[in-house]
């Protein structure tokens, strides 16, 4: 079965709440009643899952560089002096 | 109570002129200039490592950003105390977790997804998504993650306006959606 857009765009609305609960209703038993439809539902989750794990995995590796940035430059030198004393360094 | 909010909106603002890595990596440096001291002190005195200081303090960034553009974060001090409340209450669950071995609420209340469960097959996915179409992957990122507005995108990604973001953010999701599947069913070892 091929997903039209207006249903991937409606799918997107279920996945981040913005479905009026009336409307909201309606779909859940839509996804009861046609199994293909809530294949499409869970695909479409697990990319929502996908990019969230991907930008955290970016911001992460960004924080990363920032800590090394911190660690390293001579600028922050008296900031990391200030940091190791408290752990006895 | 004026001061407050005009506190919260000021920070707010400027959370939303973050749209590129340049402006995203100035953001943090000021950060860990001014909050990470204060955090590391706090792990300091109750017998933590800097290691583990660093550590509660990546976590507590990623949450206050993820909670920050989502626009449902109402500051009533500073960021600083801010990080500092969410790297005390990370450190409070790492301890209970350490002493105990129960299974820690901290990931609710943070509302982290649980990567680690699912990190076999999902990494794996992401790094053929990757190679399949890096740039609709930064679409949808810029939607979904940074919650950046369609405004923002269409400028970040070369497109004519709004209308064309959108249009462009939909054939994309639709693309990756049909890549993840038709990927995934490839792999045995794949659950959902």
């Amino acid at each position: 079965m091929k997903t039209s857009a207006a249903d991937t765009k409606y799918i997107d609305h279920y996945l981040l709440q913005q479905l009026a609960p009336g409307d909201k209703l309606v779909f859940d038993a839509k996804l009861m009643l046609c199994p293909e439809l809530n294949d499409t539902v869970e695909w479409q989750r697990k990319v929502h899952y996908l990019v969230q794990l991907r930008g955290r995995q970016q911001l992460k590796a960004q924080i990363k560089r920032v800590e090394q940035l911190v660690f390293t430059q001579p600028e922050y030198s008296s900031l990391r002096q200030r940091i190791r004393r408290l752990f006895g360094g | 109570m004026a001061h407050v909010n005009t506190k919260a909106s000021v920070i707010l603002n400027f959370l939303t002129m973050i749209t590129t890595e340049q402006q995203r990596h100035s953001w943090l440096l000021k950060l860990y200039t001014t909050a990470f001291p204060a955090v590391a002190q706090y792990i300091s005195k109750r017998g933590g490592t800097l290691d583990e200081a660093k550590d509660v303090f990546q976590d507590a960034l990623v949450i206050y950003y993820e909670k920050a553009v989502a626009s449902n974060l109402q500051l009533t001090h500073s960021e600083k105390a801010y990080l500092l409340g969410i790297a005390r209450h990370l450190w409070y669950h790492e301890q209970q977790k350490q002493k105990v071995h129960l299974t820690d609420d901290v990931l609710n209340y943070t509302e982290l997804p649980q990567e680690e469960a699912a990190m076999p097959s999902s990494s794996r996915l992401l790094r053929y998504l990757e190679a399949a179409g890096k740039k609709c992957m930064d679409m949808l990122q810029a939607f979904y993650y940074d919650k950046q507005n369609m405004r923002e995108i269409a400028e970040q990604f070369g497109l004519s306006g709004e209308r064309s973001a959108t249009v462009q953010k939909h054939k994309c999701l639709e693309k990756v959606r049909d890549k993840v599947k038709e990927k995934a069913l490839t792999y045995e070892d794949f659950c959902s």
